[in-house]
């Protein structure tokens, strides 16, 4: 236990139980959540280390547990062709849920906002939206996938070359730009904290005024110390949120390659029509 | 404190504004007259400026004024400076580096790619220009000059991508071209050439961190919203004096998941898996043609691909299409099974 | 504290703001042209199960109605006669009975001019035997190809096709191709060429550079070292793959399908993790470089200019040409069956590698309209 911690370790605060789960297990706080955490997370991840000793390979980068093929279609598929993907996914939801509920509890526990468990619930979104809420759009389980290190690049790979060109997804540029953005703010916010309380030999501690200063003084702005929180919280969040939505669109919505999506920009009604003539 | 102060700012102060710190004798005064602007106050601080550019931020604000042209410039007169077809295709123009018979030679006509060159010269050197200033801008407050570190590593990748690797394949042509679209073909057409980039440990790496690294920000910054109401985005303050902010921060991860950091070794987090994000790209982007030609196969040679099941297990490929693969590979190597090639399988026959 | 006159200003910002969002989303939703999940789309898997190797079709291409089997002509009683016998300035059908050749004329006019009618191709003013008019002598080169096709590529198996595969009811097919001009650069050339964006396309195929089809599917580059050190030690050229990659989404795109229906992706280059799709595509691709190269270029000086590209070049085929969105032309559906007047001299045993292939999902076809059930070869040959 931290030397300040006993005094934040008060009961109350749970969703779900009472007191029943209200206590702590070393650093961990366990609750209602906690407890099923740990089930679907035991439990998904037995099932995994099943599936890679039936799966004929040991070797870390290869184990692939794949989804049913998808003549399946949505329905239940024999263990070894898919039907352990499908448990497994079914715990990694729980735990992803029930992760995310303790995450709850432990705010209300500490007076905290809820930001925390907000966040990873666009990230629960972004997996379900891959694996679940595609799938069903497709009419297949055999559309999520599979897990294991190489084989979901390969299927990642395969679904980009689905859209011909997946840098022409609109939302994936937009999540792109989320995800550079967000690691460029992060990368500034993180040295500029640094440097402040880290000065070179001689200097003093420096605080957000200096901060606020050395960012007005080589971009002319600075957004301040509550501010970038907010907008690093926000783009994280963006991120994520495209994701899910890039893959949504790309099939579901737009069966054909991304690059043939832009006709509808070339047929803009103005842009032959100005009296400057077309380029032959 | 009202109930979405941590989302936007309900209340603001908008008084004098702050002129900034004293400048010391030798350093040029600061620009722009501050403005407070209500919007931008919503969700930051509302004043923006004044700024300071002294020698550096010119010279580097010229020459990426220069390279703007350059790209811009060309653009227009590839549509014959019509103005709505150079707005039509904004996305579309491209600026193409040299063709792979020019080499490395920094003497490429005009026409023929060096605009590319000029252009990428002057981007170079207002973005070092710009490193400059944000390192001594750092000396001059007083503070260290992390930012300025993180920058050099971004400017790694992209030297990597432009110059060095280019350099190091002996071709211009080698270096993406400036252009929305253009440079997304380019990544494409790349990663198809050197096998796969999938399999590039260093394009894994770099995705790790850049995940990661919103992954991060997601999880600080949620925490320091969430302990706004205890004043928790005073960071430094928190850093050099804790109070219950910085506590429940920590007991927030610690409970969740065993472990936390510190309200200054969360930023150190932080600051790595950044660096590390474009850093190892470039890495994986150096290593490719050089010492790695195509990363599928490197994959297979070290094990790392999977192996599935034949789908077709009945498919040989005719003699036509064998002779040829076997033409084009001497009779030897690559990752296909060249054994002798049955006959097609018999055929059911038209009925006649 | 925010001087009260200044609040109205700030209210009309956000209104103005928001009513911004929401017309941008009105746009994205309504503008481009969407699939719906409840069309429904179609999903076919060509890879081992979880890598993705999937293909979809939507409703859109499927109920496309230049996609639908037209009706197709009741065969005529036998007359006992030839064609060469029957009629004058018979050049290429003269063996045929007489029978399957009006048969087959007749089923031509449907499938190219159904509008026009004879008159398309033979002028009512003369004799059905003169060639006065330029349709006419095109159209015996287009028999003559028709009939090369069926008896010896190894592209359209035992399906065959007919002038309906690419015309569709109309005299020129719908997807075509010319050569684009050059563009000239500006200002006595200070800058570089200009990229070979087609800018008066209103459609991205159109859009995209001729360059790929030149390359690949009129002259007789070869697709050779798209992947560094995986077939052969060659490594092309960045510009090369860019062009390589542009013929392979447009390949794509006229078959309605993705890189996925013949590669898995991780591999290209690699046979041996490929679709027997590939096979058939790599045949395809030379099927279409001979049409171009054997048949249309060399009918040059028989079309008017009216009905040449902005060059001066005939107009060409690609992929899209025949298949028109479907991965097999018109759902597969056996147009040539009953048509002995469309199949040449030639070994028929060659073109039948179509199903030999399917050990995992067989084909069907992809449109519900019932197959036209022709009569078989001999009909009227006995």
């Amino acid at each position: 236990m931290l030397s300040f911690e006993r005094k934040y370790r008060v009961a109350g605060g749970t969703l779900v139980g009472g007191d029943l789960f209200d206590f702590w297990v070393g650093p961990f706080y366990v609750g209602f959540f906690g407890v099923t955490t740990a089930f679907f997370a035991l439990l998904g991840t037995s099932l995994i280390v099943y599936g890679a000793a039936i799966g004929g390979t040991w070797n870390i980068w290869q184990i692939d547990i794949a989804p049913p093929a998808i003549e399946y279609g949505l329905g239940l598929a024999p263990l070894r062709e898919g039907g352990l993907w499908q448990i497994i996914t079914v715990c990694a939801i729980g735990a992803f849920v029930s992760w995310a509920l303790r995450q709850v509890e432990i705010s209300r526990k500490l007076g905290m906002g809820f930001h925390i468990p907000i966040a990873f619930s666009f990230a629960i979104f972004a997996y379900l939206s891959l694996e679940v809420f595609r799938p069903i759009m497709l009419g297949a389980w055999g559309h999520a996938f599979p897990y294991g290190i190489f084989s979901h690049l390969d299927w990642v790979s395969n679904v980009g070359y689905q859209g011909l060109h997946f840098h022409y997804n609109p939302a994936h540029m937009l999540a792109v730009t989320c995800f550079f953005g967000t690691t460029l703010m992060l990368a500034m916010h993180g040295g500029v904290i640094l440097s402040a309380v880290n000065p070179p030999k001689g200097e003093e501690v420096k605080h957000g005024q200096h901060e606020n200063q050395y960012f007005r003084d080589t971009i002319a702005y600075s957004i301040g110390p509550l501010g970038i929180h907010r907008l690093g919280w926000f783009a994280a969040i963006n991120a994520g949120f495209w994701s899910a939505i890039c893959i949504l669109i790309s099939g579901p919505f737009w069966v054909s390659g991304w690059p043939y999506f832009y006709d509808w920009y070339l047929q803009l009604p103005f842009w032959n029509d100005m009296g400057l003539g077309g380029l032959g | 404190m009202a109930s979405f102060h941590s989302l936007y700012s309900q209340i603001q102060i908008h008084g004098p504004y702050d002129p900034g710190l004293p400048l010391k004798g030798h350093e040029s005064p600061r620009l722009i007259k501050p403005v407070l602007n209500r919007w931008i106050g919503k969700i930051g601080d509302p004043q923006i400026g004044p700024t300071y550019l002294g020698f550096c931020g010119i010279a580097s604000l010229i020459c990426g004024f220069i390279a703007i042209e350059i790209i811009g410039l060309n653009f227009w007169a590839s549509v014959d400076w019509n103005p709505v077809a150079f707005i039509e295709g904004i996305a579309w123009h491209r600026l193409d580096p040299p063709e792979a018979k020019w080499g490395f030679t920094p003497f490429v006509p005009l026409t023929e790619g060096g605009w590319w060159i000029w252009a990428g010269f002057f981007l170079t050197a207002s973005i070092l220009l710009w490193w400059c200033r944000m390192y001594l801008r750092a000396k001059a407050l007083g503070m260290s000059t992390h930012v300025a570190w993180a920058f050099a590593s971004a400017i790694f990748l992209y030297l990597s991508l432009g110059f060095i690797r280019p350099m190091l394949m002996g071709s211009w042509h080698e270096a993406p071209p400036f252009g929305i679209i253009p440079h997304l073909n380019w990544t494409a057409s790349f990663s198809v050439l050197y096998g796969n980039f999938y399999y590039n440990p260093f394009h894994c790496f770099s995705i790790v961190f850049l995940y990661g690294s919103v992954l991060l920000f997601a999880m600080h910054g949620g925490t320091i919203l969430a302990v706004s109401r205890f004043g928790g985005e005073r960071e430094t303050e928190e850093i050099v004096d804790r109070g219950t902010a910085a506590e429940r921060g920590a007991l927030f991860w610690r409970w969740t998941m065993g472990f936390n950091a510190t309200f200054e070794s969360v930023h150190r987090w932080a600051y790595w898996f950044a660096i590390l994000t474009t850093f190892s790209g470039a890495i994986g982007i150096l290593l490719t043609g050089t010492v790695v030609d195509n990363w599928y196969l490197w994959g297979v040679k070290w094990g790392l691909a999977p192996e599935y099941p034949a789908t077709y297990p009945d498919m040989t490929l005719p003699p036509e299409i064998a002779e040829q693969v076997r033409a084009a590979t001497g009779g030897t190597g690559a990752s296909l099974d060249l054994s002798a090639p049955p006959a097609p399988a018999p055929s059911p026959e038209v009925s006649r | 504290m925010t001087p009260l006159e200044k609040r109205p200003r700030s209210s009309l910002l956000g209104v103005f703001l928001l009513a911004a969002a929401f017309a941008t989303l009105l746009f994205v939703v309504l503008v481009p042209t969407w699939d719906a999940p409840w069309d429904p789309i179609e999903s076919r898997e060509w890879g081992w199960r979880g890598i993705a190797m999937n293909t979809f079709t939507s409703e859109r291409t499927r109920s496309d109605p230049l996609n639908l089997v037209p009706a197709s002509i009741e065969p005529f009683e036998a007359r006992g006669v030839s064609a060469g016998e029957a009629y004058e300035n018979i050049q290429v059908l003269g063996d045929l009975d007489a029978a399957q050749f009006d048969h087959l004329m007749l089923s031509i006019t449907e499938w190219v001019a159904p509008e026009e009618g004879c008159a398309y191709c033979h002028n009512p003013d003369a004799s059905f035997a003169a060639d006065d008019m330029y349709t006419k002598k095109v159209a015996r080169r287009m028999l003559t190809m028709v009939r090369d096709i069926n008896a010896n590529s190894r592209h359209v198996g035992n399906v065959g096709v007919t002038c309906y595969t690419c015309h569709r009811g109309q005299g020129v097919p719908q997807r075509h191709w010319f050569k684009a001009a050059e563009p000239k650069p500006p200002m006595g050339g200070i800058v570089g060429k200009p990229p070979p964006w087609n800018r008066t396309a209103k459609t991205m195929r159109d859009f995209f550079p001729r360059a790929p089809f030149e390359n690949y599917l009129l002259d007789d580059q070869q697709i050779m070292g798209a992947q560094a050190r995986s077939v052969s030690g060659e490594v092309t050229d960045l510009a090369d793959l860019e062009n390589i990659y542009i013929l392979m989404m447009q390949m794509s795109d006229g078959l309605g399908g993705n890189c996925n229906f013949c590669h898995n992706s991780r591999a290209f280059a690699d046979w041996s993790q490929s679709t027997p799709k590939r096979i058939t595509a790599w045949y395809g691709i030379r099927m279409t470089r001979g049409i171009n190269r054997d048949y249309l270029t060399k009918m040059h000086d028989l079309f008017p200019a009216d009905r040449l590209g902005p060059l001066g070049d005939v107009a060409k085929v690609d992929c899209g040409t025949c298949h028109n969105g479907m991965s097999r032309p018109l759902g597969g559906a056996p147009m040539a069956r009953g048509y002995e007047g469309l199949r040449g001299p030639g070994s028929g045993s060659a073109i039948t590698r179509e199903t030999a292939f399917e050990t995992r999902l067989p084909y069907e076809a992809e449109i519900t309209e019932p197959a036209p059930t022709p009569a078989s070869l001999q009909q009227g040959g006995e």
